[in-house]
């Protein structure tokens, strides 16, 4: 791997939680292949060019199977993002009167389709127990759930503080329980082992930290009994108007982002090196605290800290904040982040935050820009 | 011989698997006199028949074909009267 320096000038790009930017020059590349030379369909047809597509095609589920160490690559799915990996778990699980404990730094992606669940009657939510900065703790988790508890979905890495979950230890508190991880944040920056740690459904998107573009995204599934959240052609059993029992056609009608896919198998062949050390994000974090007025929300402790965290000033709102940030050639995320649970548990809401979400492109210097912005601003107003 | 799978994923699974070991196959579509089955299927010489099934059972769907017998096979072989 080189490291990520393709960057000649400074980058002000500190809002790679929403989107990651750059990318590995050879996903627009393998894109613009797909668009202008390759072509061709996923399965369905018998020719070369169809071969070539799904060949590459399955080569990705493969090496998204592998990142997740999932022995079976067919239990991998396609989807358009993370949401849509959520909502497929979410209504296709048979979930009617049951309870689902989320923890409490739930995403909307995660939070709406609940309470649409909860209003129908459906089921019940209860929060996980959890630490002040939203990290659940396992060793409350005895006795909190029965046989009613249908499922248990966790944020792995929380997109306002960045908070990492102990998700093997939940996972093994909640026994036969489903887990859902919702890893929209963490997969990239983060390891998952689902043979390992038994969880039972991981939803992920490609274009934040496996730094491939907008549109692709997948699931993880164990062998559990969903419904179809989406029915129509896969190009198989076709005789039959009912959709397939097998996966992963079961949850793939329609044709999939294929250009999409090819960049998504590119940024997994060529992600390149951190250009910042580790210590190099825990030195920012640490400068900012030290900067008047400058609250920083993150973990409680670093061995806990995901490479995002949010911050706040006692001197303007968040959106000045952002705004004075921005003057300064700085580009982050203002307010709620779809989070709004979060920020409640956080005691950040209504007003919401600032937040600071690097991508492996960021090099000490760019950090310099940001803590220099930030000194200036928190100094002189 | 004729090899005819479920799913897309497993056609691409099997073709690169049967190449790795050499194995001469060419990809067809599904004659619909057989199946509809997923559009693609392998066609395999005869005198190769034996070598790309013991490929497929024992690295492909070791744990299908030994658990689920010929119901629970991920592919289906079909014999063309010319190969019998």
């Amino acid at each position: 791997m080189s490291p990520a320096s393709s960057f000649h000038r400074l980058n002000g790009y500190f809002d790679c939680g929403a989107t990651s930017f750059p990318k590995p020059r050879e996903v627009a590349r393998e894109m613009s292949r797909y668009l202008d030379k390759v072509g061709g369909p996923y399965g369905r047809s018998f020719y070369h060019r169809a071969i070539e597509v799904s060949g590459l095609v399955e080569e990705t589920r493969s090496l998204l199977a592998a990142l997740l160490k999932a022995r079976r690559p067919e239990n991998l799915i396609f989807t358009h993002n993370a949401t849509h990996a959520v909502n497929i778990v979410l209504k296709g699980l048979a979930l009617t009167g049951r309870e689902i404990w989320i923890s409490p730094l739930e995403h909307n992606a995660v939070a709406r389709p609940l309470r649409r669940l909860k209003q129908e009657g459906r089921i019940r939510v209860r929060f996980l127990p959890a630490a002040a900065d939203g990290r659940v703790i396992p060793e409350r988790l005895a006795g909190c759930f029965s046989r009613r508890t249908g499922l248990i979905v966790v944020n792995h890495q929380s997109n306002v503080n960045g908070v990492i979950q102990p998700i093997d230890e939940i996972k093994k508190q909640a026994g036969d329980i489903p887990v859902l991880v919702d890893a929209a944040q963490s997969l990239g920056h983060q390891s998952i082992d689902v043979e390992g740690s038994g969880i039972d459904f991981v939803a992920f998107t490609g274009h934040k930290g496996l730094l491939g573009p907008t549109g692709t995204g997948g699931l993880y599934l164990a062998d559990h009994l969903l419904k179809p959240l989406i029915e129509g052609g896969t190009g198989s059993r076709s005789e039959s108007s009912a959709m397939p029992d097998f996966l992963p056609d079961r949850f793939e009608a329609g044709t999939p982002n294929i250009a999409g896919i090819f960049g998504l198998r590119a940024a997994l062949l060529h992600r390149p090196a951190a250009a910042h050390s580790r210590d190099d994000f825990l030195n920012l974090m640490q400068a900012l605290r030290r900067l008047p007025g400058i609250q920083v929300l993150a973990a409680a402790s670093a061995e806990h800290q995901g490479e995002l965290f949010s911050i706040t000033s006692t001197a303007m709102e968040s959106s000045t904040l952002g705004m004075r940030l921005y003057e300064k050639g700085i580009e982050t995320r203002l307010g709620l982040h779809c989070a709004p649970l979060a920020h409640r548990h956080l005691g950040t809401f209504p007003r919401g935050t600032v937040r600071i979400s690097p991508s492996i492109y960021h090099r000490p210097r760019d950090f310099d820009i940001l803590l220099a912005a930030l000194t200036a601003i928190s100094t002189r107003g | 011989m004729l090899l005819l799978f479920q799913s897309t994923h497993d056609v691409i699974i099997s073709e690169k698997a049967l190449r790795q070991r050499g194995i001469p196959r060419r990809v067809i579509p599904v004659p619909r006199s057989i199946s509809s089955q997923c559009g693609m299927a392998l066609e395999i010489p005869a005198e190769h028949a034996e070598a790309a099934v013991g490929i497929l059972d024992s690295s492909v769907f070791p744990e299908t074909s030994s658990e689920g017998g010929e119901a629970g096979k991920r592919y289906h072989i079909f014999i063309p009267e010319s190969d019998a």
